[in-house]
This record gives structure tokens, C-alpha cells and sequence, in this order.
């Protein structure tokens, strides 16, 4: 459980977050969407009691992270791509984590094995590529068998295997009853794995909600039907809380009706319909209407400078 | 690959490593990384030849002898002739010393560092202590080896291990290297970036006293007896030099810049982000 009240971090002028309060349970994957510069990675290193907060409180099952007699034990976490030291090798990074935090050395090969490092666990990271970067990274979060778990873009870099077991692995472990965080600004992979979704726009709280509500917020359902008598069908269709419009001859964009109902009146009617398909926002639609006005950089800003 | 995170949770203890696990993730830390074995032998090496090349050379005009040589190297002090090298190795302590700190920095393995000890100074105590010891224990050697090598070769001249000051200097060397491996580590914390403290430590240890001797003789000397490595130098010299601290108010003041920096470091460590 991480409990976010009020928190706020700002740089002399410039305020990275203002204001932002959630919780995020326990047993659901929950993402953490925003434009660059919304201040995802702030406010996960201010909840790690790595940045202090100007304002405001950030707690992690309970307490506040420096509180924690075991931190590690209570949450673990990717941060950045690549903390990782490249003179030393997987085993000796996780063995020394292991080691300051009171952990079995079982626990090193137990998280090699599940982060599918272990063949190269005697290498220096420096020879890593960015997915094995990655994966230990991952590692390095799940030491302490947290019950809380924060990664920063945890998919960056990793290939098409690699992503599959992220969210195979961020799933399993929300399963397993932990809070498990996850920022992303992949949309189609966030949509795929978190079932809430936090959403934030230059620090401050856009949106809170369960994923299939926040893409159900930016419009509902609509469906496209192709048919050469468009025009007669129309007729058809119009009714109260029913719209419909037309973006080309002989295609129609139809709300408040489900395809199966179209598609019976069609046939009742002896019209002829060439495609009839439900179309459904997706979370990149619903991200960019909400964001459209807190993107950090526009790009019509940056040709103004 | 499924038991990992199927079993049920708090597998694991409720409470940290305490100190011994502290120390043992620093020493891992410590091992692991080839530029420790590097620095130290380059040092700790380059003191015993350098300290073989002055005594061998001593007689035929060579440091110390009567061709001159640099102010500070004297025939007449046969031990400190033998440990002269260890300019050269301060300087490979102190960067890694700086190393083990700005590393971390540089590669951002400080955050989850500081995420299994959120306390932090434990950190620097920790780090600090783990390095005292691997450096002290291979000072000794390596001074002893100087000195051996250096007495030998001065032949009648040399003097032997039970000779006045010989054992206080052997200790106090190891003591000044470990010390000075500190304060680069101090630097380290205080700084976090590696050129900016390797910087201010060659600044500070082997530029100012060079720089020093060209201030007014009126209080020059004053000024440059209590920079860091002048005032520390002083724990293993045998015969005394004029202008100099003695042995053990030098390794007070030495000592005196290291409790400052740290102090500076660990109140700093708490104020800033990570």
C-alpha cells in the first residue's frame, strides 16, 4: 500500500509536483501514466525516501520509508535503467544488497533465477545489454520479497520476450496479494497490464480511476458501418440518443446503437452492409484528450523559441 | 521459477543485516570492483620501487645524496629515504577512496544503496571502515617492504628494524596512507563528483605544498605545516624537520581535517536527494 497525501517537490521556481495525493492498494496492478516531465520518477524516489518531499507526506505500508526496519523486506524497487555499477558482476551487486539487508544468499539465486539471468550472473554488467540491464534491475527490486513494489519503466529496453514477462510478472505478483506500481509511457502495454491507472500532467493529479473507466471516460463505443445504401440506413438508425454521423460517402460513425442491433435492422430492411465493427477508444486516445493541454513541451512552444 | 514468489510472504528476517551485514555489503561492494586491486598495487608498488630507486642511487649523487635532490629527502634520514614512494601512493589511496564514493554517484547505485539503509550515515560509517582496513593492512605490508628493500640497499648505511622511531614510522605510515584514503572518501561524499574531488584532493595534498613555498617566509610555513598531508606526513618521520608539527600533534591535525569533512559530508548526505 502506498499512500500519497499532499506531497509536493519543487526545484527553486520550478515545481515537479504539486499537490498530489493517491493511494495504490495492494493486489492490483496500478500504472502511473504522464507526459515527460509530469513528475513520475520524482514522486516514486520521493515514496523511496530518496528525494525529500518540500511538502506534504509519502507512506509505504504504513509508515514512512525511512521508518522501515527492513525496508527492502517492505518494498523494492526499479528506479532508473542501469543503477548498476559496470565494473561488477550481477552476483556481486545483488550479494551486496543481500548482505546489508539481512537476506539469505539463497535470495540472490532465487531472483537470478527469476529474472533468467543466472548464466550470466558471473559477468560484469558492463557487457549487459539494455533488456539484461533490465532484468536485473528487476532482480535487484525483488530481493527482499517486498510487499510493495515500484518500478520506473520497467519494459524500457526490453524486448518483445522480455515485455511478455514484465507483464506476466508484474500480474503474478499483484496476484500474490502485493501492492505492485508501475510507470510507464508505453500506452498499449499499460493498458494491457495495469488495472488502475493514476494519471498525472505537470505534477498534479489528471485522473484516478480503473483503466477501463478512464478510457470509457474520453467517449464511449461507437460503431462503423459500411454500407453502399448509407444514406436509407441512416434513416433507419435515427432515433432518440442515437447519432449518427458521416465522414465519407457510404461510411457511417453510429452512437448509442450496438452493432448487433444495426446489423439485424440492416437485414429487416434488406440493406446490404459491407463492414460493421465496434470501435473502441483507446488508451492513447483517452491519454492525449486529457494531456492535450499539460504536455510539458509542445512542439508548437518549441518551434516559438 | 514460480515457488520464488509463490511462497508465502515474510520468508525472510523483519530486520536488516545490523552492523556485520552493513559491513559485509561494503566489503562485497569493495572486492568486487577491479579498480580497487588496481589502485592499491599501482600504489603500493609504485612506494616500494620508488623507495628501492632513492636509496640505490642515494650514494651516487641521487636523492638525498650530495648531488642534491628535493628538499625533504636527506641522506642522513635512511628510513625516510626508504618511504619517500609514498607520494605517489597517497595519491592512488586518495582517488580511490574518492572512487568508492563518487562511483556510486556516477553509476546510480547510491539509490539503492540508500534504499536498504535509509539512515545513510551507517552508509558512510560502514564504508569508511571497510576501507580503513583493506588500505591499513596493505600500507603496512607495503611500507614494510619499502623499508626492507630501501635499508638493504642502502647497505652500511641502512639502519634495522629496531632502530629509534623505526616501528612508529612503519605504523604511522600505514596510518597517514589510511588517512588520506579517508579524506578522499570525505571529498567523495562532500563533492559526488569524481573530477571535482580528485581535483580538490591533488589540490590539496600534493599542489598547495609546492605552491606553499612560494609564500612570504614570515608565515608561509605556517600555512603549509597544517595543510593536510604536511601536518599527517609528520606521523612517520624520523628526523625531525624544522618548520614541521610534531608526530602526533601532525596526525591530530590530519585527523582534525577528516572529522570535519565527514561531519560536513553526513549533515550534507541528510539534506540532499539522493
Amino acid at each position: 500500500m502506498i499512500e500519497v497525501q499532499h506531497l509536493a517537490k519543487r526545484y527553486g521556481e520550478k515545481t515537479a509536483v504539486a499537490d498530489l495525493t493517491f493511494t495504490v492498494r495492494p493486489g492490483v496492478v496500478t500504472g502511473f501514466l504522464g507526459p515527460n516531465g509530469a513528475g513520475k520518477s520524482t514522486t516514486m524516489r520521493m515514496v523511496m525516501g530518496l528525494d525529500r518531499p518540500t511538502s506534504g507526506t509519502a507512506l509505504v505500508n504504513g509508515k514512512r520509508y525511512a521508518e522501515h526496519r527492513a525496508p527492502l523486506r517492505e518494498v523494492g524497487a526499479l528506479l532508473e535503467a542501469r543503477a548498476l555499477h559496470p565494473g561488477r558482476t550481477a552476483r556481486a551487486h545483488l550479494t551486496s544488497l543481500a548482505a546489508t539487508a539481512g537476506l539469505p544468499a539463497s535470495r540472490v539465486e532465487a531472483v537470478l533465477d527469476l529474472a533468467g539471468i543466472t548464466a550470466v550472473a558471473d559477468q560484469r554488467v558492463g557487457g549487459f545489454s539494455l533488456g539484461m540491464g533490465q532484468r536485473l534491475g528487476v532482480a535487484t527490486a525483488l530481493i527482499g520479497d517486498p510487499a510493495t513494489v515500484v518500478l520506473d519503466e520497467p519494459v524500457n529496453g526490453l524486448d518483445p520476450d522480455g515485455v511478455l514477462w514484465i507483464r506476466t510478472l508484474t500480474r503474478r505478483l499483484a496476484a500474490e496479494g502485493r501492492t505492485v506500481f508501475l510507470s510507464s509511457h508505453l500506452m498499449s502495454e499499460m493498458a494491457q497490464t495495469a488495472e488502475h491507472l493514476i494519471v498525472v500532467g505537470r505534477g498534479r493529479l489528471l485522473s484516478d480511476s480503473s483503466t477501463a473507466a478512464f478510457i470509457e471516460h474520453a467517449g464511449g463505443e461507437s460503431v462503423r458501418v459500411r454500407s453502399p445504401r448509407a444514406t436509407e440506413l441512416t434513416g433507419l438508425l435515427a432515433a432518440d440518443g442515437v447519432t449518427v454521423t458521416s465522414g465519407e460517402t457510404g461510411l457511417l460513425d453510429v452512437r448509442g446503437l450496438d452493432a448487433a442491433t444495426i446489423g439485424d435492422r440492416a437485414l429487416a430492411a434488406g440493406i446490404a452492409v459491407h463492414e460493421l465493427t465496434v470501435v473502441r477508444p483507446s488508451l492513447e486516445d483517452a491519454f492525449m484528450t486529457l494531456t492535450r493541454d499539460e504536455r510539458e513541451y509542445r512542439t508548437d512552444e518549441e518551434m516559438h523559441r | 521459477m514460480t515457488a520464488v514468489l509463490d511462497t508465502p510472504a515474510r520468508t525472510v528476517p523483519q530486520t536488516n543485516g545490523g552492523v556485520g551485514g552493513l559491513l559485509r555489503g561494503e566489503w562485497v561492494k569493495l572486492r568486487s570492483l577491479r579498480s580497487t586491486w588496481v589502485a592499491l598495487a599501482i600504489g603500493l608498488v609504485l612506494m616500494v620501487l620508488l623507495g628501492w630507486l632513492f636509496t640505490g642511487t642515494a650514494e651516487s649523487g641521487g636523492p638525498g645524496g650530495d648531488g642534491g635532490g628535493p628538499p625533504g629527502l636527506s641522506f642522513t634520514d635512511p628510513v625516510g629515504l626508504s618511504l619517500a614512494g609514498y607520494r605517489l601512493a597517497q595519491l592512488a589511496i586518495g582517488v580511490l577512496g574518492v572512487l568508492l564514493v563518487t562511483g556510486e554517484y556516477a553509476t546510480g547505485t547510491i539509490r539503492s544503496t540508500f534504499a536498504a539503509v535509509p539512515r545513510r550515515w551507517p552508509v558512510v560509517v560502514a564504508k569508511a571502515a571497510v576501507f580503513s582496513a583493506v588500505v591499513f593492512l596493505a600500507s603496512l605490508v607495503a611500507g614494510g617492504a619499502s623499508f626492507l628493500v630501501g635499508q638493504a640497499s642502502l647497505g652500511d648505511l641502512g639502519v634495522g628494524l629496531g632502530a629509534d622511531g623505526v616501528v612508529r614510522a612503519l605504523l604511522g605510515l600505514a596510518l597517514y596512507l589510511t588517512a588520506i584514503g579517508l579524506f578522499g572518501m570525505a571529498l567523495g561524499w562532500l563533492l559526488r563528483s569524481t573530477a571535482g574531488a580528485i581535483s580538490t584532493l591533488f589540490g590539496l595534498v600534493f599542489l598547495l605544498p609546492i605552491l606553499g613555498q612560494l609564500l612570504p617566509a614570515s608565515w608561509g610555513p605556517d600555512v603549509v605545516r597544517l595543510l593536510p598531508g604536511e601536518a599527517g606526513a609528520q606521523v612517520f618521520s624520523v628526523v625531525p624537520v624544522a618548520d614541521a608539527l610534531g608526530p602526533w600533534s601532525g596526525l591530530a591535525v590530519l585527523i582534525g581535517y577528516l572529522v570535519v569533512g565527514f561531519a560536513a559530508a553526513t549533515v550534507l548526505l541528510h539534506r540532499r536527494d539522493a
